[in-house]
Order: structure tokens, then C-alpha cells, then sequence
């Protein structure tokens, strides 16, 4: 034991079977890299946002497995663990610039039929890490409604445990991204903000401070970095 | 102005759209909101016979739960084929206690349901609301035929009220054809895998309700419609129940753009009022 491990409380986590004593107030994936393991895969952005990091796990003492991502979980006593690098669901290619794409359900049923046998069992809902109305967005597909989907699964960060737990074999992550690209492209009006921003750009309006900033050396660079304008909210 | 508790299900949002908006404005007409159940799901589509498949219970019985955590007593369906199911769903929550405790599992976020939610047709409102109602459409000449295809009348215990289309249709001022092929199934989900069965099956539906002089044919299964429309060889107008009530109850807004079968120039003499 040393001396970090006495004045710290310790929990015991389990990596592929493998018990290893760690500080408690760690997520799994700090947790992991205390014990040894060099991730290269299973992690990603190490803020939530990626969906690399998904992890299985469960108590010891308790019986149900359960899902998290281990960039943001802490370790619990007990925990045993297996990481999901990512889930291998069936992703159809697509050409979503193809002349018959529009943000309709029957182009989401034609590629992915599979979300008609969704039984509502709401196990995707339920190991979410994301807390996304993932049954829902799978029944607003049955009933037409594109934007829905898209709209509920906004969020959705590709993780693809939804469908690891899908009795339907249903690849609702791969679904939903569809479903946006679709809602996004020819659902959704332009935006006119970024229309407005577009136009800026095409008209050269930030072409000077792009090449001062690109012909800059390393020290130049660094104190028009510590003299930046911070505009705070 | 009394309410429905409404369960529209998938077909009605996608392909039977005209259905759900002649409901809309009938029951406006007859002094009833139609109120949709929130964040409703599949119903399942097909009865699951099975005993011991219990996964396949929680689509219709969500829905129950979900009505019921809405505080509905009655909860009204339009298509023939979720009637079917939840109807049959609820009877199996109320009855089936020792499955119900595994099915129950699945709805940690509600309260157990052992059933409490009456399933019942619009049809069934419909012909109640218009003997109340002092509004009569134009007695006329016009013959229409009503087809309750199989889930709306199979199994006997789950069906609708013994010829019920046929006396809203002559409430309204229609002169009603009860044709031999009425109830018979128009082939279902074979038109998928088996057009062949579909088309022969819709061919003689169509074929002996114009036969008996059917100038219209009313139903309420966005299946059957689908089915029927999609082999209508003898362009018999195919309209949804609440449709051809409209029409003569002088109901605008009825969603008859939607219909995939030649509804003119029925559509317009029947709605013509001298």
C-alpha cells in the first residue's frame, strides 16, 4: 500500500476480471489508466461527447448490467466493467445527395425495415447514457414523422448500446443519424445565420486576418493569443 | 364539449391521413374534441397469440399504461387492426395476473397495470353521438357498402356491435348494401410477399360490391385500404367511415386528397345539398 492509498479512500474495480484497487472519485476510464491499461481504444474526446467509451458494467452483489459511458462515470466498489469500443450494427450506405432523398419515413423504412419490429420494450430508453427518447424517436419513424426523430435524437452521440440491447435487432444510432442528415438537408429551412456567415466568408471579409494569423511565427502567434479579445457571456 | 380520449396509431399518420382528418372534423361537428394520447406507440400491429413471447405484450399494453397515467377511462381507436389489439390487450391485462407481474417489469417508470382502460371503436362514439345530435344529412340515393374486413369483427367477443357501419350509414340519410365478402379478409400482409393473394382476394370483394350496386365502399382499416385501393381494378370509390358521414353532414375539411382511390364524382353528389 502507498501513501496515496492511506490517506485516500480505494474501491475495488474489475477490468476484464482482473480486480485492481483505485481511488474512488475516478471515472472508469481514469480509473483504468490508474491501473495500467493504456487506452487506445474505447476513448475518444474524454467529455461525454464522442460515444468511443461506452461501458458495460455491473455491481458486485447486484444481478443487472448496466451502461455508461467511463469518461463520465465514477467507479463504484465492486464494479466490474468491459468496454464497448463500438458496436458493430448494420450501417447501409447511402448517397445522401441521391435525387429520390427527402426527409420522409419511407426513405428511414427502406433502408432500415427492422424499425418496424420495434416491441416498445423501451430498453434502448432505459440504457441511454444520454437519457434520449430513443423508443419514441423509433415510433415517430412508423408514423411519419421525420423531424421527430431527428428532433429526439438530436443529442445522440453514436455510442450504440441502444442497439446492443435492441430485442429487434434495431440500429437505432445509425437510424437517427439518418434521419437528421435527412431532416437537416431537406427538412429542415437554411439557417440564416450561417447563410449570412457563408456569404461573409465567399466575400473575403475575414481573408486579412486569416493571413496575418497564418503568416505569424510561434511568438507572434502567442502574444496574439494572450492579447485576445475574450468575450464572455 | 364532451372529449375523446384518441388513439390515432401509425396508419392514420402516414397513408391514412385523410382518416384521421375527417375525424377530426366530424367529431368537431358533433360536439367532441378529439384528444390525442400523448407519446403513444405501436400498438404491436398484429395480436400476439403466443403465450410465453410476453415481450411482444408491451407495445399495446404501454399504451394502456399510458392512457391510463393520462387519467382516460375509454380510450377510442379508429383502425380496425389497433382496436383489435389493444382491445384484446386489455382484456389480457385484466385477466392474466400471473403473466402481467413479468410483463409489468417493463414498465418500471409507471405503476403496475392490471387493465382499467375501456378500448373502444370510434364507430361506437360515433353512432351514439349522432342519435344525440340534432343534425341529419340529406336523405339520398346514394348506395354505399360497408367493409369490417376481419379485426374489426374476429374474434366474436372483441367484435364492434353486430352491423354497426351500416347504421351509421343510414342514420346519415345512405342507403346501406350489406354485400356477401363484407367481412372477408382482403389478404392482409400477403401483399407484401404474395401480391398475387392480395389482388385475387381484393378483386373479388370489389368485384361482388359492385355487383350489389355498391357505389361506395366505407371502411375503417387504413390495411384494408391500403390493400383495396392499391388493386382497385373496377375503380369503386373507396372511402374512410368518417369520410362519407361528412360528406353528408356537410362537413368541409374531410382530408379527401388524401384517398388513393377516384372518390369524383361520388364524393360530390353525395355532398350536394339541395
Amino acid at each position: 500500500m502507498n501513501e496515496n492509498e492511506q490517506d485516500q479512500q480505494m474501491v475495488w474495480l474489475f477490468v476484464l476480471d482482473r480486480p485492481y484497487k483505485v481511488p474512488a472519485g475516478l471515472t472508469i476510464q481514469d480509473a483504468m489508466e490508474y491501473a495500467g491499461y493504456k487506452l487506445t481504444r474505447g476513448v475518444g474526446c474524454r467529455g461525454g461527447f464522442c460515444g468511443a467509451c461506452a461501458t458495460v458494467y455491473r455491481i458486485e452483489g447486484q444481478y443487472q448490467l448496466k451502461a455508461d459511458l467511463a469518461c463520465q462515470k465514477v467507479v463504484e466498489d465492486g464494479m466490474h466493467i468491459v468496454t464497448i469500443p463500438f458496436t458493430p450494427a448494420n450501417k447501409k450506405q447511402y448517397d445522401i445527395d441521391a435525387p429520390d432523398m427527402k426527409a420522409d419515413a419511407g426513405i428511414l423504412l427502406s433502408y432500415y425495415p427492422m424499425v418496424a419490429r420495434c416491441v416498445s420494450c423501451n430498453r434502448c430508453n432505459n440504457i441511454c447514457p444520454q437519457e434520449l427518447e430513443v423508443m419514441e424517436a423509433m415510433n415517430a419513424i412508423l408514423q411519419g414523422d421525420v423531424e421527430r426523430t431527428a428532433r429526439l435524437m438530436f443529442d445522440c452521440i453514436q455510442c450504440g448500446l441502444c442497439s446492443m440491447r435492441c430485442p429487434g435487432e434495431i440500429p437505432q444510432f445509425h437510424i437517427a443519424q439518418l434521419a437528421r442528415r435527412l431532416w437537416g438537408k431537406y427538412g429542415e429551412s437554411p439557417d440564416q445565420m450561417l447563410t449570412k456567415r457563408l456569404g461573409e466568408i465567399t466575400a473575403g471579409k475575414f481573408d486579412e486576418e486569416y493571413d496575418t494569423i497564418m503568416g505569424a511565427g510561434r511568438e507572434e502567434l502567442q502574444a496574439m493569443y494572450d492579447t485576445r479579445e475574450l468575450k464572455l457571456a | 364539449m364532451e372529449e375523446m380520449f384518441f388513439y390515432p396509431g401509425c396508419g392514420l399518420k402516414s397513408g391514412a391521413e385523410g382518416y384521421y382528418t375527417s375525424i377530426r372534423s366530424v367529431f368537431a361537428k358533433l360536439d367532441v374534441n378529439v384528444r390525442e394520447l400523448p407519446d403513444w406507440n405501436c400498438c404491436g400491429a398484429v395480436y400476439p397469440l403466443s403465450t410465453d413471447n410476453l415481450i411482444q405484450r408491451g407495445a399495446p399494453i404501454r399504451n394502456l399504461v399510458k392512457a391510463r397515467s393520462q387519467g382516460a377511462e375509454v380510450l377510442y381507436v379508429a383502425c380496425s387492426m389497433c382496436y383489435n389489439v389493444l382491445k384484446r390487450a386489455e382484456q389480457f391485462a385484466q385477466t392474466r395476473q400471473e403473466e402481467m407481474k413479468r410483463v409489468n417489469e417493463l414498465f418500471e417508470e409507471y405503476d403496475d397495470y392490471s387493465g382499467g382502460v375501456e378500448i373502444r371503436h370510434i364507430s361506437e362514439l360515433l353512432l351514439e353521438r349522432l342519435q344525440v345530435v340534432d343534425i341529419l344529412g340529406t336523405p339520398q340515393e346514394k348506395k354505399v357498402a360497408p367493409y369490417y374486413g376481419c379485426t374489426l369483427v374476429r374474434p366474436a367477443e372483441f367484435a364492434v356491435p353486430p352491423r354497426i357501419l351500416e347504421d351509421i350509414l343510414k342514420t346519415v340519410g345512405y342507403t346501406t348494401i350489406t354485400f356477401r365478402n363484407t367481412d372477408r379478409c382482403c389478404g392482409a400482409y400477403h401483399s407484401i410477399n404474395r401480391p398475387d393473394i392480395t389482388r385475387t382476394r381484393v378483386t373479388e370483394i370489389l368485384t361482388d360490391a359492385v355487383n350489389e350496386g355498391t357505389e361506395a365502399l366505407i371502411l375503417s382499416c387504413p390495411l384494408c385500404e391500403y390493400n383495396l385501393a392499391a388493386f382497385n381494378m373496377v375503380d369503386l370509390p373507396i372511402l374512410w367511415l368518417t369520410q362519407a358521414v361528412g360528406l353528408v353532414l356537410g362537413v368541409s375539411d374531410l382530408g379527401l386528397e388524401y384517398n388513393r382511390s377516384v372518390i369524383e364524382p361520388f364524393t360530390r353528389e353525395a355532398s350536394h345539398h339541395e
